[in-house]
């Protein structure tokens, strides 16, 4: 079923290469946000003057915002706005002509770009991590599953947010920027949801966004009981399914509005 | 041979949001729910038999692209059924698309930052083309289009004629028994134009059913033996390519050269001077009352004449005259 994408795929990474200096200028970017949140950091405990902060020691926080870096650097992707370019120029009907699902597409290319970017990007960052800022080694391994459990939920929500482009019938930079904000808050990546009054932390257990960062970053701290992991990892599949079965639905209905602009 | 493409009463309306006048009209369209029904295309009735070389002309905004979107399974229709290869296109968009061919004019297949070659690799996964029928296709593509030339090049840097033959071959890669070409030949030089017909026709001598939607009549008279007009989402026109002319049009223009001052020319019925000029004598015939040979016989007995041309009104002449509704 896989094997009509493989071309897809390869042709991807081939291209990602095309564009080298974008991503070593990404890795500068990392680099550097990670010693921004090193100093503001430091500076704030040394302004509190305690050693704890939520409960976090220095190098505990520093792991945990280390962690948020590298989470979100294997989360992003930009395929909203290339799913957003293809609807608005008609160039997914290039692919609405041949026997391949438009959506599984975008999930090979997804995936290429992320598989291109282990050497490009990941792997300098956890260079930096484990050399220089010294996180600490994960306490379950099982934070892999977790991180993409977490993945393929986020990729629902970037899809979904390129099909809105079928309804606004232009930018999608709005829904984009307001999504990225809310994922960055409720799903922990932000601060650690410790951090945050009680009633917040109800209402980030209610909603899918914890399975995007609080559950792998909690599953690789050790600060999820062992015999919680499961039900933590049964809670994102739950958010998994559902979201997947709405991002269909989406699609189905998107199909049906199918306009092609041009030509 | 049996039909391959039955069109029964197609129909597609496209709802349109209708948009205020005055200051407050973008706020008034956020809310409001009012639209405007557009029919871009009327009860559309068509067979096209296996094998077919079939052109679809009509003017911007007739409704061609909708048709051609809908064959290609993109579009659904509002009304109307239509079947290519006993499938409905829009119901089983995966199976059907895995027998046709399609190629944009204005919109590139391939892989812009990429050599071509790795589009057409891409493509082989894609419809699980085996090796040896892929190996096949490029032997010929390249002997008919010598797309070898640039295989290697990435496609940004390729000219529009160079881009369009690599299309067309991606578009055949498959061995579709259908392909669908929207205005392949829009902005190729005469060269490249002639090039890119005889590769079609070559194709469409091969078994395979060619539908073209065109503006450039040269393909529909060097390629089409029948043609599809459509105006306003209906099908107006439906006729061999070489009935076109006759069904239109009654007159055919004599021009005459005569040796010296142009004799007297006596007229009837059916024949008129429509030009004078020099020695030169434009004389108008309707063939429905004379034999045209019969009257360059005459006119090349009785007087002293140095060349006779015949001139049909031309296709373009033709079709501009249903556009505007006088045929």
């Amino acid at each position: 079923m896989f094997s009509r994408y493989y071309g897809i795929f390869i042709s991807r990474i081939k291209e990602s290469f095309i564009y080298r200096f974008s991503s070593f200028v990404q890795v500068i970017a990392s680099g550097i946000s990670l010693f921004i949140i090193w100093y503001i950091w430091k500076a704030i405990y040394a302004s509190a003057g305690t050693t704890s902060i939520g409960g976090f020691a220095f190098p505990e926080m520093m792991t945990y915002m280390t962690l948020s870096v590298i989470f979100n650097m294997v989360l992003a992707t930009f395929q909203e706005h290339e799913i957003e370019r293809e609807v608005r120029s008609g160039k997914i009907a290039t692919y609405l002509i041949k026997p391949v699902s438009y959506p599984l597409v975008c999930f090979t290319r997804t995936i290429a770009g992320k598989t291109s970017q282990i050497f490009t990007r990941l792997i300098p960052l956890l260079i930096v991590a484990f050399f220089i800022i010294k996180i600490s080694i994960p306490v379950s391994w099982i934070f892999l599953l977790s991180l993409g459990l977490g993945y393929l939920i986020n990729y629902n929500l970037v899809f979904l947010t390129g099909l809105m482009t079928f309804w606004t019938k232009g930018n999608i930079w709005g829904v984009r920027l307001s999504r990225t904000v809310i994922v960055s808050i409720f799903s922990g990546s932000l601060l650690p949801l410790i951090m945050f009054p009680e009633w917040f932390v109800e209402i980030a257990n209610m909603l899918p966004f914890i399975a995007m960062f609080h559950i792998p970053a909690s599953i690789y701290l050790g600060s999820i009981a062992s015999t919680d992991i499961i039900s933590s990892l049964l809670l994102q599949g739950f958010w998994l399914i559902l979201l997947t079965s709405f991002t269909f639905i989406v699609w189905k209905r998107a199909e049906k509005k199918m306009f092609i602009q041009g030509g | 041979m049996g039909n391959i493409i039955e069109s029964r009463r197609l129909s597609k309306d496209y709802r349109i949001l209708k948009r205020g006048k005055g200051r407050f009209a973008f706020f008034k369209t956020l809310v409001s729910r009012d639209y405007k029904i557009v029919r871009a295309l009327k009860n559309v009735t068509f067979d096209i038999r296996e094998g077919e070389f079939v052109g679809i002309v009509g003017p911007n905004g007739a409704g061609k692209s909708t048709l051609a979107k809908i064959l290609t399974g993109i579009l659904t229709p509002s009304s109307g059924k239509v079947k290519v290869m006993g499938l409905v296109p829009y119901e089983s968009r995966r199976k059907y698309t895995q027998n046709i061919g399609v190629v944009f004019g204005q919109r590139t297949q391939l892989w812009w930052d990429l050599p071509v070659k790795e589009s057409f690799n891409m493509l082989k996964h894609i419809y699980k083309i085996p090796e040896k029928d892929f190996q096949k296709n490029m032997k010929i593509f390249n002997k008919i289009l010598e797309i070898d030339k640039y295989m290697m090049k990435p496609v940004r840097k390729l000219s529009l004629g160079e881009r369009m033959r690599c299309d067309v071959a991606a578009s055949l890669l498959h061995n579709p028994k259908v392909i669908f070409l929207d205005e392949p030949t829009i902005g190729l030089d005469v060269e490249a134009k002639h090039n890119l017909r005889q590769f079609l026709k070559h194709v469409n001598e091969q078994g395979v059913t060619v539908i073209l939607t065109t503006h450039d009549m040269g393909d529909i008279e060097e390629l089409c033996p029948r043609t599809i007009i459509i105006d306003h989402g209906k099908v107006i026109i439906d006729t061999p390519t070489s009935e076109l002319r006759g069904k239109v049009s009654k007159e055919r223009t004599l021009i005459i050269d005569f040796i010296g001052k142009p004799s007297k020319i006596k007229t009837r019925s059916g024949i008129k001077i429509i030009g004078r000029e020099g020695d030169r004598i434009l004389l108008s015939v309707d063939i429905r009352k004379h034999c045209v040979s019969d009257i360059v016989r005459e006119m090349l007995t009785k007087y002293k004449i140095s060349d006779v041309t015949i001139e049909q009104p031309s296709i373009e002449e033709v079709i501009r005259r249903i556009y505007k509704g006088e045929l």
